[in-house]
């Protein structure tokens, strides 16, 4: 038997939490001597042509990970862009149109015939929970599918379509206590279904500080981590920090990282510096050289940045609307929330004036991560949930 | 030390010196307490202010350069094209010789009305500066009295 996840696209360049997370993940359970494949299409990425095929379709094996892909067909873009633009909206839909929006979203008939088929030689997990790929597979292999949905409070979440493929699915592995809780909430799932892993995260990659600031001429700042999309909330972030610094002048700076473009206020532009996308090493050694790092997003359903600034004994700020990393800053001791601009300014003044603490919440925020997410107890947890559902490897 | 306790499938830090809620609660209240203080001068626009007079002197400074140099009769010409653009020029400046009398008068005047400005804008910046200094000052005063009554 060999264990497949499944994803609507793949690469080792695809930046994006989920992506990310099926990656390491699975390179991770590869090494741990599990029988790992990927099954995917040949979509580009996230922001490609979902109706092209930029992959060839068949096996390629990267990195000694086998990776099966399958072609898409053509699709109805304009119907499903219709539908999702009122889902963005918060709209309500109807059951109608909700079969068109997750039809319509990829035409991926090769992939599912191909999973139907080989039902008896694999386990599929399903990353994330929203597309098409995850919707039919569970539904055309049920017993035999493991959702990772990365699931947190938005629009789709509340779809009907969504329900039997979660009442279905033989196991549903969470990644934070809060998205659990949510999906309790929002489905019914089969008594042993949910299992709570999280994710896993290296601890081989060591930031060096001093370099970090020299190479980028920087002393004090704060750091973000992530795409610069207004999902991420980083324009809230940018407007409290130009505030901050308006009423709080010093030399600390903000310091962006991450793919995409932000407009950077006028009179700010050396208090914010954006340094695009940067490499493994240079991201850790980012994370070790900031006073903390701040993840402003309010739609988590893990956070790997904060995870990866811990590792690197670097305190975090997040956003309090979040409840994922909010529950994380509660259960480890290692990092504070704001929901205002003065809890924003009160969180500054403490890792600015008080480093002692700060060094403390560090500390707490790592001996939290290697408690629960070192990549020996996250192999462990999931060959320990595969054979509590009945899937020895 | 810190030690660790199993709560609902997570492995949570028990720290005895730092709690992130009470942390947090002790946070608010401290920003609460806190009176709004006068803004410092980068919030009320020190720095583009100097700016902005930095380029009204310069203005004020070109005027005046030209203004020195109005009615002087010039040429970009050479050879005979230039002293026959200068005759003519000669010719039409007497024409309007009265009218040009009236207009020198009228530029030193306001020469010496930009002076008067630029003297004016000078001993302004100096107060104004002062303000600001004082308003830091008084701001700071007002953060320590805060920090220290919230310790208290």
């Amino acid at each position: 038997m060999k264990l497949a996840f499944v994803i609507p696209w793949f690469g080792f360049d695809i930046s994006g939490g989920a992506e990310a997370l099926c990656r390491s993940t699975a390179l991770k359970l590869r090494e741990a001597g599990l029988p790992v494949e990927v099954l995917t299409t040949c979509i580009k990425d996230f922001s490609s042509d979902w109706s092209k095929n930029y992959h060839s379709p068949g096996l390629e094996t990267v990195q000694d990970l086998p990776i099966r892909r399958f072609r898409v067909e053509r699709r109805d873009s304009g119907e499903y862009e219709r539908i999702n633009r009122r889902l963005m909206r918060r709209a309500a839909i109807n059951p109608d149109d909700e079969l068109t929006f997750i039809r319509e979203m990829i035409h991926c008939d090769d992939l599912i015939d191909f999973l139907a088929a080989h039902e008896d030689q694999y386990v599929f997990m399903y990353i994330p929970y929203m597309f098409t790929s995850t919707y039919r597979g569970t539904l055309a292999c049920p017993d035999r599918s493991v959702l990772i949905p990365c699931l947190h409070e938005e629009s789709y979440a509340y779809l009907g379509i969504y329900q039997p493929m979660f009442a279905q699915a033989r196991g549903v592995i969470f990644l934070s206590r809060p998205e659990r809780s949510l999906a309790q909430r929002l489905f019914a799932m089969r008594p042993d279904a949910p299992v709570l892993i999280g994710g896993g995260i290296g601890t081989d990659c060591h930031g060096r500080a001093a370099r970090f600031k020299q190479t980028h001429g920087l002393d004090r700042f704060l750091l973000y981590a992530g795409r610069k999309i207004e999902g991420k909330n980083i324009h809230l972030l940018v407007e409290y920090f130009c505030r901050f610094k308006e009423t709080h002048p010093s030399d600390l700076q903000l310091v962006l990282i991450g793919e995409g473009a932000i407009d950077i206020p006028r009179g700010h532009e050396s208090d914010v510096v954006d340094l695009g996308y940067l490499s493994r090493q240079d991201t850790a050694d980012a994370y070790a050289a900031a006073l903390c790092l701040c993840q402003p997003s309010v739609h988590e359903s893990f956070s790997l940045v904060l995870m990866e600034a811990w590792s690197a004994r670097t305190p975090v700020l997040v956003h309090e609307g979040c409840a994922v990393t909010r529950d994380h800053c509660l259960a480890s001791n290692g990092g504070l929330y704001f929901s205002s601009f003065h809890d924003f300014v009160g969180c500054l003044e403490l890792f600015l004036h008080q480093p002692e603490q700060a060094r403390r919440l560090a500390r707490n925020g790592r001996d939290y991560v290697q408690a629960n997410y070192s990549w020996d107890r996250v192999v462990t947890k999931y060959r320990q949930a595969l054979a509590g559902w009945g899937f020895d490897f | 030390m810190p030690h660790l306790v199993e709560n609902q499938g997570v492995i949570e830090i028990y720290d005895p010196d730092i709690n992130v809620a009470d942390l947090m609660e002790r946070i608010r209240a401290s920003m609460a307490g806190r009176t709004e203080l006068p803004p410092l001068s980068a919030a009320i626009g020190r720095g583009p202010l100097l700016e902005e007079r930095r380029n009204l002197l310069q203005e004020i400074r070109d005027l005046k350069e030209r203004m020195q140099t109005l009615g002087i009769v010039d040429t970009q010409q050479s050879g005979w094209r230039a002293r026959l653009e200068l005759w003519l020029k000669k010719i039409i400046r007497k024409c309007i010789n009265r009218h040009l009398h009236q207009q020198q008068q009228i530029h030193e005047r306001l020469l010496t009305m930009l002076d008067q400005l630029v003297a004016f804008l000078d001993v302004q910046d100096r107060l104004i500066s002062a303000r600001f200094d004082q308003l830091e000052h008084d701001r700071e005063r007002g953060m320590s009295a805060a920090d220290e009554e919230s310790e208290g």
